[in-house]
């Protein structure tokens, strides 16, 4: 005959010295556990009343701005137009560059006689004069005229 | 039987464990994942208030009268429509003022620029680049380009910008763009420029469209 009374009341005993760290643990999961899921809920609570404020809040907000969409307007049509005038400021300026041509040649006593697109021609009686005037820079071209006066193409930087 | 009683407790929260975690963690409803898109669309929906906040401020300072005469300064560098006559008259003005004389000029242009070819005769160089000088100080603002002086003829390109003033479609959300700095720093760079008033206009003898 099997006993198994015995083997029943050998489970117990060991089911008895587990139980109480078995319960300690449980109790502690399940605080933590009910902790979390309270948390939760409140985060939730919370969460879902803020956000109803703040898009409240954003959507009035809003309205005002459009109310004052005339401000709006004439403000975005003042900076493009600055942009506007900005980028055509910037274009770049023949008038200074064409006087500093003009003071280079006259303080060698040249002649300007041309410009075309960045190429100055000058003429003047002497080479060693229009050498110094293109100093630095490319020359394009030196001719003599049938009336022996010299005249120089440079690239004006 | 009764002596395994003490296992109820371990049993139950362990079920409740595993269908609850599943509602907030794992299932379809997933509420911990829904709480953290919401705080994010909070967050997103606050930024937006402080935003928002900010252009109010902004808008609820703007002088639209004020603003608008500005709008009108700066259209006199830069006109909001075709205005080929002020060009005409800030070439003929120029050519005035630095004694050169205009032999011809032709009028074209597109949807934004106006373009005058013009070809002038002058005495010297000394006259050709004060024209030049004058005519890029003036409002409208004129661009010279393929500038040809040969021996007291001169050939040249004027390009002026225009663009007609657009109607913004901006959204209430949209930021405003950064404005006083650079609208002041802009008007006192116009300040040294020259303009044509349209009385100067009509006083010498208003708009030919086809000077040909």
């Amino acid at each position: 005959m099997i006993n198994l009374l015995t083997k029943s009341e050998g489970l117990v005993q060991v089911g008895q010295r587990y139980k109480g760290p078995i319960h300690a643990v449980t109790t502690v999961v399940a605080v933590v556990y009910l902790v979390a899921v309270a948390a939760s809920a409140g985060w939730w609570v919370w969460v879902g009343a803020r956000k109803s404020a703040v898009v409240g809040e954003r959507d009035t907000l809003s309205g005002q701005v459009g109310q004052l969409a005339a401000a709006e307007a004439v403000v975005r049509q003042v900076i493009s137009r600055v942009d506007m005038v900005e980028a055509a400021m910037a274009q770049p300026k023949q008038g200074p560059v064409l006087i500093k041509v003009l003071e280079e040649a006259q303080k060698k006593g040249l002649q300007v006689v041309g410009w075309h697109t960045g190429v100055v021609t000058v003429r003047g009686s002497s080479l060693q004069t229009l050498e110094k005037f293109a100093e630095g820079l490319e020359v394009k071209s030196v001719t003599k005229k049938s009336d022996g006066v010299w005249e120089e193409a440079v690239v004006w930087k | 039987m009764r002596k395994w009683s003490w296992l109820v407790f371990p049993a139950l929260v362990g079920v409740m464990v595993v269908f609850s975690s599943r509602w907030l963690i794992a299932g379809p409803d997933q509420i911990w994942q829904k709480l953290w898109l919401t705080s994010g669309e909070v967050k997103t929906a606050e930024a937006e208030v402080v935003k928002l906040k900010n252009k109010l401020d902004i808008l609820n300072g703007v002088d639209i009268v004020g603003q608008k005469e500005v709008l009108s300064r700066l259209e006199t560098a830069v006109p909001s429509q075709r205005r080929a006559e002020l060009l005409i008259w800030e070439v003929t003005a120029a050519a005035s003022e630095s004694g050169v004389a205009i032999e011809r000029y032709g009028a074209g242009g597109d949807e934004t620029q106006q373009i005058l070819q013009v070809t002038l005769r002058t005495g010297d160089a000394e006259r050709f680049i004060d024209w030049v000088g004058r005519m890029e100080k003036w409002l409208p603002l004129v661009t010279l380009v393929n500038v040809n002086y040969k021996e007291g003829r001169v050939e040249v390109s004027l390009e002026q910008e225009w663009k007609a003033t657009v109607v913004s479609n901006a959204k209430p959300e949209d930021e405003l763009p950064e404005t006083g700095g650079r609208v002041r720093e802009t008007l006192q760079k116009l300040s040294g420029y020259r303009e044509v008033s349209s009385g100067q206009v009509q006083d010498a003898g208003g708009t030919n469209p086809n000077p040909f």
